[in-house]
């Protein structure tokens, strides 16, 4: 029986810029127990398309132009408030992409359940309550918890809290936004494989909007890739991995770092997303597409099946693509000049770094005795998941936050507690790029304000027309159009405001630049396009960088090394594709397990690691991973282990790391 | 993604300067520009005052008391047969002059202190907050009284008297402002560049506070206005016979309902100033937030 049917649905937002044509045409239907993913890049329609579903749509300035909505055969555009708002909840639910600001600080999450049975089962307070209970033991939290607040959970604790909200009253329909999004890999491994579990158990549709399409192959059964507010590509998840057709899935398959295979370079999709106000001509992919004729700036092309209902909106995609115009990928000239220096040439070394903060709770171990070099030119990639203390690895290492104990050298020189000019002089030296491009810039300051203040700071230049010079070349070498100078940042995109973030670092020309998740908010293609760049300009002015990232694939795709956090402490370090081909830690294995794979035909074997994070706030002695891990014994439990080099440049920081790995 | 659509129009205007830019988006706004007009208006009357003014306004004339507006007096006569007009234009000066110099003193102090707190934290935080927590027990009005009677009454000591009630207001606001700023990643990339903490706070804490402060700022040049009146009320503030709007207002209390000009024309002149510095600083917040460029 088909839960849901979109047929032909047109939403606009009426704005000052114009009418932005948010969602053009789409249909879709959605069978019982079916998951559908929406899979698409930000702007492309796929938030409005599911907060249409519900109604929900802010009017003003959103319109639904046209097209039908049925659940279940009744149609929702012409239900009245009284219906709708019985529907919501009862009949269709949502899920939230961050948990965090989805439950009411105030009540506990048994009442935050029990609500929706109150409401809509006419049920007494207390058989809500009993219910909730129930619901709560379903998503794999323990009944008795049902009297806690939300800030007692656990990220995803509360998603999980989330999902059995969502499911309280069996909806026949689930729209699920960005679900996991906001998760930690192991927590996310844990929340979609019960997602999986659950929806086997009760039967539920889902709409599933994502990003991530290692997260699609998980859990979806059939995907519909958006695109400017069209569907371009639909089908199975058979068709869309293994017989991609439409030139954007392509790209978008191409944009992502692979975790099991080395590439040079990322072949981006080039350019942006349009301008939703002003869609061009013909297919509103074509200006973007390796692919395109002259055709395609003409007619639009029409949503076509292409056999078992494998649907592609492209005039071409029938076998007569053709040769891709290689011409449009630049191919930087500095990238290929320059080899890397095989000299051993250590830049950075950390010996028993430590960073503390005091916090009500106690002393919160941050960073906790870490030592590791550098070689001048390479990358360090350093993962974790959140809290584990990489950021504050990266803000300790140039002297954000002055260091607990421990050193830090730099080319020999010890600048761990540099105050004052010296630490200024220093900084030169040493740059960082931010994760978030919209909290790193400036509001009120223009382009060229942002990368002109660390040449205005150090004095670098001696007048105004040395300075708009050194501005213009710094954005040039990251690629930022020289009529965006005087823009804002609020005006630019997510990718071009990282451009500026990393023309800022490269002002002082450092030698050092810590990346903090750098392309973390970024989407996949302009992801890659932001990849490709730090990895230009590594090659053409030998720097060095740490790059921070909770992306498995992207660190692997950047690092020379990679040095895995848990809990404050490095649990492994060695070559990056040692580790993915060897990895020793039982939590670097697990946490590989974990990263959801874009591909179906791979054989997963998953080792769900059970429970959270120890808390930093006064660790007890022994290993911090004990308590999630298999193999974890009193002596665990104890005696915290030390680093060891257990093959040549392999170090890895547990008691039994050779009986696991039979070494 | 709007911004390339105009680009070819903005371009030519940011080139000239930031301040243009502000410009331009402030004469939009209708509203706004109302009070603009009616704020330089206000000042100018002030200015020249001895110009516009028909006629000395401390000259009495009891034969001509509570005269109703006339050709020869416009807004009739107090109860001493001052003219209401140029009481009110002689007025201005001193309503205006105080509550300016009290809104910028206040203004400057406050926001220092504020932003200096909320940056450093700590040991820095705590100590002006408790002063600003002492400042906060005393009624403002009571303050400005204890202020007055303490260094006498007149224009300055008026001014510093409703100043000094008015930082832990301003205090209070920057130092939120910048707590919820501190932990921006632009504060942190500014530091990374190089910047020292005075840099960060002028260049980066300040500009940012700007859209409350500019708000409570023009809020403040009514409220003043109204704190003045009260003090000269109590006999503290400005002394007679130099008129302020508040006083003549006062003046007016015993004839409200026998004698109308002598309490509505003082108070349409203090609406009709709060009134235009509320739109122009409504405005002004948003031409200076170049996220609501329209």
């Amino acid at each position: 029986m088909k839960v849901l049917e979109i047929k032909d649905l047109v939403i606009e937002y009426q704005t000052m810029d114009g009418t932005v044509h948010a969602v053009n045409n789409i249909n879709l239907d959605l069978e019982e127990g079916e998951t559908l993913g929406l899979v698409g890049e930000t702007g492309a329609g796929k938030t409005t398309t599911a907060l249409g579903v519900l109604r929900l749509i802010p009017d003003p300035p959103g319109v639904i132009k046209s097209g039908q909505i049925l659940l279940k055969g009744k149609d929702i555009m012409s239900m009245s408030g009284e219906e709708l708002r019985a529907m919501r909840g009862d009949e269709i639910s949502m899920i939230f992409q961050d948990p965090m600001t989805a439950l009411n600080p105030v009540l506990t999450v048994g009442e935050q359940i029990a609500e929706i049975y109150f409401l809509h089962n006419e049920c007494s307070r207390a058989e809500s309550m009993e219910k909730a209970r129930e619901m709560l033991e379903m998503v794999g939290i323990p009944g008795e918890r049902a009297d806690e607040y939300p800030h007692q959970f656990s990220g995803g604790m509360k998603q999980r809290v989330v999902i059995a909200i969502a499911l309280a009253c069996q909806p026949a329909l689930i729209i699920a936004d960005e679900p996991t999004t906001a998760l930690d890999v192991t927590i996310q491994a844990q929340v979609l494989d019960m997602m999986k579990n659950l929806k086997d158990q009760l039967e539920t549709a889902m709409l599933l909007i994502t990003h991530d399409l290692g997260v699609v192959a998980e859990v979806c059964d059939k995907v519909a890739i958006m695109y400017a507010g069209e569907i371009v590509e639909y089908g199975t998840l058979e068709h869309i991995f293994n017989h991609t057709m439409h030139p954007y899935t392509m790209g978008l398959f191409n944009s992502l770092p692979s975790l099991d295979k080395d590439a040079d370079r990322l072949r981006p999709i080039h350019g942006l997303m349009p301008d939703p106000t002003d869609l061009p001509s013909g297919c509103p992919f074509h200006p973007r597409c390796p692919y395109a004729r002259p055709e395609c700036a003409e007619s639009h092309p029409e949503l076509r099946d292409y056999g078992n209902g494998h649907l592609a909106r492209c005039l071409f995609c029938d076998g007569q693509l053709g040769a891709e115009n290689t011409a449009e990928e630049e191919k930087p000239a500095m990238a290929a000049a320059t080899e890397k220096e095989q000299t051993l040439d250590v830049l950075l070394e950390a010996v028993h770094l430590k960073k503390y903060f005091q916090t009500r709770g106690g002393l919160l171990h941050a960073v906790d005795d870490i030592s590791f070099t550098i070689e001048r030119g390479k990358t360090l990639g350093v993962v974790g998941e959140s809290g584990c203390g990489k950021s504050t690895l990266g803000r300790a290492l140039i002297g954000l936050n002055e260091a607990t104990d421990g050193q830090v050298l730099f080319e020999g020189q010890d600048v761990t507690h540099l105050k004052g000019r010296e630490r200024r002089k220093f900084l030169t030296n040493m740059q960082m790029i931010f994760q978030d491009p919209f909290s790193s810039l400036d509001p009120r300051k223009t382009v060229f304000e942002q990368i002109a203040a660390p040449l205005r700071i150090n004095k670098v230049c001696r007048n105004k027309r040395e300075l708009e010079q050194r501005v213009a070349d710094l954005m040039e070498t990251v690629g930022l159009a020289r009529r965006l100078t005087y823009s804002y940042p609020h005006e630019l995109d997510g990718g071009r405001r990282q451009r500026i973030g990393v023309a800022r670092a490269l002002a002082l020309e450092p030698k050092f630049i810590v990346c903090d998740e750098p392309v973390s908010a970024l989407d996949v293609s302009i992801q890659a396009q932001v990849l490709n760049l730090l990895q230009d300009l590594q090659a053409a002015k030998n720097l060095t960088y740490i790059f921070i990232t909770h992306d498995l694939s992207v660190v692997r795709h950047i690092s020379d090394d990679i040095m895995v956090m848990y809990v404050g402490c490095m649990v492994e370090k060695c070559a990056s594709h040692e580790l993915f081909d060897y990895p020793l830690h039982p939590y670097t294995k697990g946490m590989l397990s974990a990263v959801p794979i874009p591909s179906i035909n791979m054989e997963k074997k998953r080792i769900i690691m059970q429970g959270e994070l120890t808390s930093p706030v006064n660790p007890k002695p022994g290993c911090r991973f004990a308590n999630r891990c298999p193999y974890a014994t009193d002596e665990c439990r104890s005696v915290q282990p030390a680093v060891e080099e257990v093959r040549p440049n392999h170090f890895v920081a547990c008691h039994h790391v050779r009986e696991i790995n039979g070494l | 993604m709007n911004a390339q659509k105009n680009s070819g129009s903005m371009e030519k205007l940011r080139k000239s300067s930031q301040w243009k830019d502000v410009w331009i988006r402030l004469r939009r706004n209708k509203l706004a520009m109302v009070g603009m007009v009616i704020a330089v208006l206000l000042a100018l009357m002030a200015i020249f005052a001895p110009v516009i003014a028909p006629y000395d306004y401390q000259v009495q004339s009891i034969a001509e008391r509570l005269q109703m507006p006339s050709a020869q007096h416009l807004m009739g006569t107090d109860n001493m047969g001052r003219d209401i007009l140029s009481r009110l234009i002689y007025g201005g000066r001193i309503s205006l002059l105080v509550s300016l110099l009290a809104v910028i003193v206040s203004l400057v102090i406050g926001g220092l202190l504020g932003a200096v707190s909320g940056y450093m934290g700590g040991k820095v935080d705590a100590v002006i907050m408790r002063l600003m927590d002492i400042l906060m027990a005393i009624p403002g009005i009571l303050m400005a009284v204890c202020i007055s009677a303490a260094l006498g009454g007149g224009v300055w000591q008026t001014a510093l008297a409703i100043a000094v009630a008015g930082i832990a207001g301003v205090c209070r606001l920057v130092r939120g402002q910048t707590l919820t700023l501190r932990n921006q990643e632009y504060i942190e990339a500014a530091r990374a560049s190089g910047s020292g903490t005075l840099r960060i706070l002028l260049s980066n804490i300040i500009p940012n506070c700007l859209a409350p402060i500019i708000v409570n700022t023009t809020m403040s040049i009514g409220g003043n206005i109204m704190m003045i009146s009260a003090l000269s009320f109590v006999g503290l503030g400005v002394q007679p016979p130099i008129p302020e709007w508040g006083a003549i207002l006062n003046s007016g209390r015993e004839y409200v309902s026998t004698f109308w000009p002598l309490i509505t024309f003082p108070g349409i002149a203090i609406a009709l100033t709060m009134f235009g510095f509320n739109v122009f600083g409504d405005g002004l917040r948003d031409a200076l937030d170049p996220k609501l460029k329209q």
